[in-house]
């Protein structure tokens, strides 16, 4: 770091620490702003603190919001019947997207994984519990990612959930729409064959 | 399957190199440490995505550099591909025909290695007949690998997990541990069946195989040997259920010892000649025997199953085996792209006439010597 002044070098140490950020990245962002007029390093930096200070879970779903509760629980026009559980508050961001789900949602923030320290008690449970003992939800649909942690982490909600009397469902895995047989892996094509479903 | 050509980039002691091998056999000589085995490792990481003999990836790498780079042209079924390793340190990146690719694509390609750390395949502890299942016996079927990374992950895990129970480190100890359970004994019981379902297919050519080098003197027998009490012809529900009730009672002992007790990762494959367990018996001429044979099957089942033979790697093994077992190899392999690393030809040049190539290795550099 011989190279740069000690502002100039710190700056490049900090966009180096963000994900999919190598070196040659974070010097090319760092001399963008050193580059670009005053104003525009000003407004990066103020966007920065906002986002930390305003930011934070919804009390309903835990969701991230600026407010105390987030737009998707405030939303009176959804199914109150079906609540889907996600591991990330992006997965929330992809399930909107695609606009297919009109229930809501709750965010774990996580998922089980004993080897980076995460058990139960680091997920939203005791909020999930809150809500399922007092709202209206019959369905509750686990859409934690198919990994192993994933997967591990749907099996405990379901066994925490069932004895609730609340009816538990897993979204599907398998074939991805549009593409073809031949290019899934083996144990993808198990999974679609496991959870094929009536047709015609 | 063949391959097309190989191109070096900083790997091990090559700098740069680049050579176009013979479709059947190429034989390799040079002195002691020239770089003989480091061409046969970069064929094999070429298909394998790891070395055979480095534990890190920082070893394959010129010392002078930070990067390595594998090029291989293959032809599969007709079908020509650019098969390219980008490694460094610690992280490496598979490019094939131009394209970033997944790992698990490479299960289509077939290397079969026999090397003379093969040896303790037969004498050496179980942990190396599981590397020879998961390896050898796993890459027979293309869903294998990424099964075993799964059950592998979740013992992990639940590794971790006993360790806390008894340290007392979490709260919710019996919910938790019956949750991994349910993945370890699903997962166990999938990489256990799969692992059986190949081996009905390849012992009995192994055992054909056998007979045959042997001459009808030796019959060779190889059953899988599980940690869990399992008969022959279980349906992966069925295995799922013992492994569940065996495993229930294995937990106390789990728990103080932190360790799982029970699973694929505790199971070896017992060989043995003339009903004759060949580990602690076998002379070290049958000992290298069923390890031939053995491999010889690994050819002979991937012919059957995907129509083409793999590429086959023998690295300072051949003139280890007496004349009859050497041209039972030869007469083996006429329809097999082979790589032959040895120091010392011993006159074969003449056996195999017409049908291979004759390379000299000498400090990282590669020539081709004289056509057989």
């Amino acid at each position: 770091m011989l190279y740069y002044s000690g502002p100039v070098a710190r700056l490049v140490d900090e966009f180096a620490k963000l994900p999919g950020i190598g070196a040659k990245t974070a010097q090319r962002l760092a001399f963008h702003i050193l580059n670009s007029p005053p104003e525009a390093a000003q407004s990066l930096a103020k966007a920065l603190v906002e986002v930390r200070q305003s930011i934070k879970r919804c009390s309903c779903c835990c969701n991230l919001t600026d407010e105390e509760l987030c737009p998707i629980c405030r939303d009176t026009t959804r199914n109150g019947k079906l609540l889907c559980i996600v591991e990330e508050p992006r997965d929330v961001i992809a399930m909107e997207k695609a606009r297919g789900f009109r229930g809501y949602y709750h965010v774990l923030h996580g998922a089980i994984s004993p080897m980076d320290g995460i058990g139960p008690e680091n997920l939203t449970l005791k909020e999930l519990l809150k809500r399922l003992q007092s709202d209206e939800i019959e369905e509750v649909i686990l859409a934690a990612n198919s990994d192993v942690e994933g997967e591990t982490t749907a099996l405990y909600l379901a066994r925490l959930i069932k004895p609730l009397g609340i009816k538990v469902t897993r979204i599907a895995h398998g074939i991805p729409v549009g593409s073809d047989l031949e290019y899934a892996d083996a144990m993808t094509l198990n999974k679609a064959l496991e959870g094929r479903g009536e047709f015609g | 399957m063949r391959v097309i050509n190989v191109t070096l980039k900083n790997f091990r002691n090559y700098q740069e190199e680049s050579f176009q091998p013979h479709q059947a056999i190429n034989i390799i000589t040079g002195s002691n440490a020239q770089g003989k085995t480091n061409l046969l490792e970069s064929i094999y990481y070429t298909f394998r995505g790891r070395s055979f003999r480095a534990e890190r990836d920082k070893d394959i790498i010129h010392w002078q550099n930070d990067t390595t780079t594998i090029r291989t042209g293959v032809l599969l079924n007709s079908r020509n591909v650019d098969i390219k390793w980008k490694i460094k340190e610690n992280n490496k990146k598979l490019i094939i025909n131009g394209i970033d690719t997944p790992r698990a694509e490479l299960d289509h390609f077939g290397v079969v290695l026999f090397c003379p750390e093969d040896l303790y395949l037969v004498k050496g502890s179980p942990q190396e007949r599981r590397k020879f299942l998961d390896n050898d016996v796993g890459s027979l079927n293309p869903g294998y690998s990424k099964t075993w990374r799964q059950y592998a992950r979740v013992l992990t895990q639940r590794n971790t997990l006993l360790k806390e129970i008894r340290d007392k480190r979490t709260s919710q100890t019996q919910d938790m541990l019956e949750v991994w359970d349910e993945q370890l004994y699903r997962h166990g019981a999938r990489v256990i069946y799969l692992r059986l379902q190949i081996l009905k297919k390849l012992i009995p050519i192994a055992r054909s195989i056998h007979h045959k080098i042997t001459e009808g003197a030796e019959e060779l027998q190889a059953k899988y040997l599980s940690s869990l009490a399992l008969e022959p012809g279980l349906t992966e529900e069925q295995i799922y259920q013992i492994f569940f009730k065996t495993g229930q009672k294995m937990r106390p002992t789990e728990i103080q010892r932190c360790q799982t007790m029970l699973g694929p990762h505790r199971d070896d494959l017992s060989l043995s000649l003339n009903g004759i367990e060949a580990r602690s018996f076998g002379s070290q001429g049958q000992q290298r025997t069923v390890t031939l044979s053995l491999k010889l099957s690994q050819l002979e089942l991937w012919y059957r199953e995907f129509g083409d033979y793999p590429i086959l790697l023998l690295d300072d093994v051949l003139f280890e085996l007496d004349h009859s077992r050497q041209s039972m190899l030869l007469d083996k392999i006429n329809k097999v792209q082979t790589f032959i690393t040895t120091s010392f030809t011993g006159g074969i040049e003449n056996t195999i006439k017409g049908a291979g190539l004759l390379w000299q290795v000498n400090a990282g550099n590669l020539t081709a010597k004289e056509e057989l």
